[in-house]
């Protein structure tokens, strides 16, 4: 019984995995050869794409033949032209390739795929649109997408919009649940640079906002002397990591109340915080900062003592005195920290990151 | 003679005898054994292909989403971010003085922003670190490195003058392992990413790499796909023309990576339960791998060791997780080209994993470690782990059976046909995935040899890695925890108008071959 049975079900299975072999087999040879051939005509269709493409921007106009030409390519190809064109041209030839593409209908269907339901049309929708820089009213219910990885792509194409209430969405969006769009959003304000600072600052401005982290990294690239006064009133924030990024802007901010503010971090129940001051004050070769420093030569954390110690040199003769003192201190890890940092060569000192 | 012949075939005579009268009495009870083992095997078997066939599904759909995903992305611009993580490369070197400066050469050249490369010569014996200093401009350094892990001790660091982000440390011999928690101490990058000094790896696979990291704030760490690069034309440090190899055994390694890493880390991609990133090429956040307390020295299954102990530490403190495997992102390695320097290969991984799941049998069927203790740890003890104790004894039985005339020879072929059949039925599938998705052979013979190969494996290829798994489990219990030596073949001169100026093929050695080096690390 049970060998007949063992025997029926070995025989099913032995048939049906010999079919699924010649199936996928035959699945297989049909799609290298296919490949194959449609890798050729893939070829042949870009490099005649190509030409139009670039005869037009070199020229500054497309003339019928040429639309007639690229609009017989299948869209597969236009969308890998406009990729190509619009990652590598800026100013009038990204000007010209977003005309070219409104003549030949790409920008349309573009649009048109923005509103489909289905997330991988609206994503690649907005590719191309980022690509032909086109600042189409369709991407903006895009900045609020349900999917995480449409809404990203349509903060990159945000990034070349001076657009303040797309600036405002943007900076919204630094508490994004999605890890991706929160990164996305942080390039895109650095990139758009300036014009992001004021509506920065505003969100910094609310101490309980989620995303203050990711908010205060975009402040210490943009460097912007407005976003000052938020992230003075941040260095007394509840959470440490929140500190030490603040004391992280300040380093770059600079100034006497930054200074000020880094000193009195230098005291933290933070050790991550103590140790981003202390580097803060050292990028502003602070030196009135240098007998609180030489406090902290001894302290407990390790990253303190070494980012004290770095701070001190890079302060340059006032730090490199303080640190020949601590070689003489009764702390036996300052002594060591201060050792080990004097012994730095010049050249490598600066290059010593966290 | 012909007495000592005569006086032995008469014992044998009589041997068979007694044993013939045993057997008879014993029948009914063999063949109720048989019977029991026969089914158990084939409820076994059944709930191996279910498992598989729910893998293969995972591993389609996962794939097919993120071929959309990445369709028409643009990498360049994101990773030219002044916001993406930096990423550490460590590169453990033992006697690479043959091929370390084209090496290194090509890691600097990858394409990533933020970049450093921490080249970790482990104690070797040759002029490793002489070519090192020569070529780079290695000047000695003094750092203050925070050592959280313990690690042999440290004999030298040098910065590069004309690479300032290429750091060298040349430390006392301590093994791979070892090597790379030095590396850990000493990488300022927030990301570390873990190769072998012979990994060739593709210019862009660290930026596909990190994506995962942009992508989820929660992932430890993400492995990409281990390409076998045997046949294939190098240039400068890559891979500049895929092919298959023309060897049967290189070529059945291609269809088995293509099969791991395709189907199976792919699939468990959906599933969350990767245990798996390639000592070869993986990425891993740096503070989660310190917090962890690095690699573990003793074990020779390092890579899963730590994988398994990043999860099973983040299930302790409740914290969310992912492991991810990258399809797209590709390095490529040498793999052994004769058969005995693979069976030790394989001894080898198969002591690291019974090694690495006794480490952990905590985890197992215990629902504190989620899905991976409930699916994945169990699946990797009773498929991965013990699969060749059940082919062995269906093998037994499968004999037992025909010789005692309770199973007739046409079921045995067709016992045969059916459980290496599934073998074939996912390579197969393996290979078509690929061919959708990121293929990287344009010949159409080399498709063609690697269904060959497929087909042949079935055929003598796979009971010999049942012999060398075994063996692997037989030494585990024995507490052997040597690696082995694993002779490469290395680089030979390409074919004559083949490849262009400059590049190299790995090819099956000879024995005027330029170059045969013996990597222990």
């Amino acid at each position: 019984m049970k060998q007949s049975l063992l025997y029926q079900v070995s025989y099913y299975l032995a048939y049906l995995e010999l079919t699924l072999t010649i199936v996928f087999a035959v699945a297989l040879a049909t799609s290298a050869a296919l490949a194959r051939w449609r890798r050729a005509r893939h070829e042949r269709l870009c490099t005649a794409g190509r030409e139009v493409l670039a005869r037009a921007i070199a020229a500054g106009t497309i003339d019928d033949a040429g639309v007639a030409t690229f609009e017989r390519l299948p869209w597969t190809v236009q969308q890998e032209l406009v990729h190509e064109f619009g990652g590598a041209l800026t100013g009038s030839g990204r000007e010209r390739l977003s005309s070219l593409g409104h003549r030949t209908g790409v920008t349309q269907r573009a649009v048109s795929m923005c509103a489909s339901p289905w997330w991988w049309n609206r994503l690649a929708g907005a590719r191309v649109l980022t690509a032909l820089d086109h600042d189409a009213p369709a991407m903006h219910p895009l900045l609020r997408d349900r999917s995480a990885v449409v809404r990203a792509q349509a903060f990159v194409w945000a990034a070349g919009r001076d657009d303040q209430a797309i600036i405002d969405e943007l900076v919204s969006r630094l508490a994004d649940p999605a890890r991706l769009c929160r990164f996305t959003v942080q390039d895109s304000l650095l990139r758009l640079g300036r014009p992001a600072a004021t509506a920065l600052r505003r969100f910094l401005a609310d101490p309980e906002r989620p995303g203050l982290a990711d908010a205060l990294s975009v402040a210490r690239g943009l460097g912007q002397p407005e976003l000052l006064d938020p992230t003075l009133a941040l260095v007394s924030h509840s959470q440490g990591e929140i500190r030490a990024r603040a004391a992280a802007v300040l380093g770059v901010l600079g100034g006497e109340r930054a200074v000020e503010a880094l000193t009195q971090q230098l005291g933290d129940s933070t050790p991550a915080v103590r140790a981003a001051a202390a580097r803060a004050l050292g990028e502003l070769g602070a030196w009135t900062a240098c007998s609180a420093l030489l406090q902290l030569l001894g302290d407990t954390a390790w990253p303190v003592r070494r980012e004290s110690a770095l701070a001190l040199r890079r302060m340059g003769g006032a730090g490199t005195l303080t640190l020949r003192r601590a070689l003489g201190a009764e702390n036996p890890f300052a002594a060591d920290m201060a050792r080990q940092v004097l012994d730095l060569p010049e050249t490598v000192y600066l290059q010593v990151t966290v | 003679m012909n007495t000592w012949a005569d006086a032995l075939m008469r014992t044998l005579l009589a041997l068979a005898g007694h044993l013939g009268g045993f057997a008879a009495a014993m029948a009914p009870v063999v063949a109720r054994v048989l019977a029991s083992l026969d089914f158990a095997i084939l409820i076994y078997f059944i709930a191996i292909n279910v498992s598989y066939v729910l893998l293969v599904t995972c591993a389609t759909w996962e794939l097919a989403m993120h071929v959309l995903r990445i369709r028409g992305e643009s990498r360049a611009r994101i990773m030219g971010s002044a916001v993406t993580p930096s990423i550490s490369i460590l590169a453990p070197a033992y006697n690479e003085e043959a091929t370390i400066a084209e090496s290194v050469t090509a890691l600097l050249a990858l394409h990533y922003a933020n970049l450093e490369l921490v080249v970790i010569n482990d104690g070797s014996p040759d002029r490793t670190l002489e070519v090192l200093k020569e070529r780079f401009e290695l000047l000695p350094i003094h750092s203050i490195v925070w050592k959280r892990i313990e690690t042999k001790p440290v004999r030298g660091l040098y910065r590069s003058r004309s690479h300032p982000n290429l750091l060298v440390v040349d430390k006392v011999n301590g093994g791979k392992a070892d090597a790379l928690n030095v590396g850990l101490n000493l990488a300022t990058g927030d990301l570390v990413c873990v190769i072998d000094a012979d990994t060739i790896v593709d210019a862009d696979a660290l930026q596909r790499l990190a994506r995962p990291f942009l992508n989820y704030h929660d992932i430890l760490a993400a492995g990409g796909t281990i390409r076998i690069a045997n046949g294939s034309t190098i240039a400068t440090g890559r891979v500049t023309d895929p092919r298959a190899p023309r060897t049967f055994v290189a070529g059945v390694q291609v269809v088995e990576y293509f099969r791991a890493f395709l189907f199976g880390r792919l699939g468990w991609n959906l599933v969350g339960g990767n245990l798996i990133i390639s000592g070869a090429f993986g990425l891993f956040r740096r503070d989660a791998v310190i917090a962890a307390g690095g690699y573990t020295h003793d074990t020779v299954g390092e890579d899963m060791e730590l994988v398994l102990k990043l999860r099973r530490q983040a299930y302790e403190g409740r914290r969310s997780h992912r492991v991810l495997f990258v399809p797209d992102a590709v390095a490529w390695t040498e793999c052994p080209e004769s058969l005995r320097v693979l069976g030790r290969q394989r001894d080898r991984w198969h002591r690291g994993l019974a090694d690495v799941l006794w480490r952990h049998r905590r985890m197992l069927f215990n629902p504190r470690y989620g899905v991976v203790g409930m699916w994945c740890y169990p699946y990797f003890v009773f498929v991965e782990l013990l699969a060749p104790v059940v082919e062995l004894l269906g093998w037994i039985g499968l004999v037992l059976g025909v010789a005692a005339g309770l199973l007739n020879a046409s079921f045995a072929i067709l016992f045969f046909l059916m459980a290496y059949g599934i073998g074939a039925v996912l390579s197969m599938y393996s290979l078509l995935l690929e061919e959708w998705s990121f293929p990287r052979y344009t010949r159409f013979s080399d498709r063609v040899r690697l269904v060959w190969f497929l087909i042949l494996e079935s055929f003598g290829y796979r009971q010999l890695t049942v012999v060398w798994r075994l063996r692997g489990l037989w030494k585990f219990l024995r507490g052997r925890t040597d690696w082995g030596r694993m002779e490469r073949r290395g680089f030979a001169k390409p074919p004559a108008g083949g490849a262009p100026p400059n590049a190299v093929t790995l090819a099956p050695a000879s024995p005027d071959s330029t170059r045969s080096t013996t990597a222990v690390v």
